[in-house]
């Protein structure tokens, strides 16, 4: 366990093995998401209550789902970094974060337009909506929080400490359907249960969410490969990686 | 295909306007992201190499007081 652990936290280690399976991340994302946007825009057919405005889902439950896992992911790494100190942890949670953010913006963006012309407005005040903007601010907060701090360290500390705290309003946003009565909709996707839409529909969906999840990943890793060149630039084997001219992908 | 025409797809008949915006704000996003983190890699990458190549005209200098301040 402990040989894996210290290997995984090698920034080297990382970065050689990363090259390796990121050409295949962003190949088969960019592909499933190509296929998908199609698939759910022109195939799908249009929802017999609301018509063809209910294509936003096929980008609105993709980024609702990647910006609660990536605050999942962010909260793992934040534990790792605060435990054992593997700073590789926290370049992680720090690439992750403006993604994440993104992603929470995607969503909340995409429902406000969808609910014009299915709920007649674009917010209400209501539990889902409420905690996923306090997801947003979360995620703001973490990111003005690392760079507020004169060391790097402190910085990171104090996120991953945030983090950690803002992983409660995960359940809260997961529940927020059940627990109070919300003009929101329950979830599409359950383990337990059979979805409410016809194959044709859930079928694109599903791939929208497969292929967000590999573009997050491809981004999540290029951008904590681009962090430890840029925390390391003397390290021999990163002055071998420029010379050699071989940047990978 | 769920619509008649190309006219009739881009129309997304009558929510072009709810639809459109949603899919290119949120694509975009992650496009934006993945170019500008590769992009980034390769200015990181020419910026090492000009680092080695002013060094090596300079030996005595040491190369840990560049370290860890790069941005």
């Amino acid at each position: 366990m402990w040989p894996i652990i210290h290997k995984l936290g090698s920034p080297k280690w990382f970065y050689t093995m990363s090259g390796r399976w990121l050409p295949f991340l962003w190949g088969i994302g960019a592909l499933l998401i190509t296929v998908g946007s199609l698939w759910g825009l022109a195939f799908a057919p249009p929802d017999y209550q609301q018509g063809d405005s209910f294509r936003i889902i096929y980008v609105h439950v993709p980024a609702a789902i990647v910006a609660q896992s990536c605050f999942a992911m962010m909260a793992l790494c934040s534990l790792i970094f605060l435990v054992w100190r593997i700073k590789l942890a926290d370049m992680a949670a720090g690439a992750a974060a403006p993604l994440g953010a993104a992603m929470t913006f995607g969503a909340l963006f995409s429902g406000a337009i969808w609910g014009v012309p299915t709920w007649g407005t674009w917010w209400v005040w209501d539990a889902r909506l409420t905690s996923m903007l306090l997801l947003l601010f979360i995620y703001l907060g973490i990111m003005a929080l690392r760079g507020a701090f004169a060391s790097r360290d402190g910085g990171a500390r104090a996120a991953a400490i945030l983090t950690l705290v803002g992983v409660i309003n995960l359940p809260i946003i997961k529940y927020s359907v059940v627990w109070w009565n919300t003009l929101h909709q329950g979830a599409t996707f359950s383990i337990t249960e059979k979805p409410a839409m016809p194959m044709s529909m859930w079928l694109p969906l599903l791939i929208m969410v497969l292929g967000f999840y590999l573009l997050f990943a491809a981004v999540t890793v290029a951008r904590t490969r681009n962090e430890i060149i840029r925390r390391q630039p003397s390290a021999r084997w990163v002055r071998a990686l420029a010379k050699g001219g071989r940047h990978g992908l | 295909m769920a619509f008649d025409s190309l006219a009739d797809f881009w129309a997304m008949n009558g929510y072009a306007a709810y639809v459109w915006p949603a899919f290119i704000v949120v694509l975009g996003a992650l496009v934006t992201f993945a170019l500008v983190s590769v992009i980034e890699q390769r200015r990181l990458l020419r910026h090492v190499a000009a680092l080695e190549r002013r060094e090596a005209r300079r030996p005595a200098r040491s190369t840990t007081a560049t370290d860890e301040e790069m941005s």
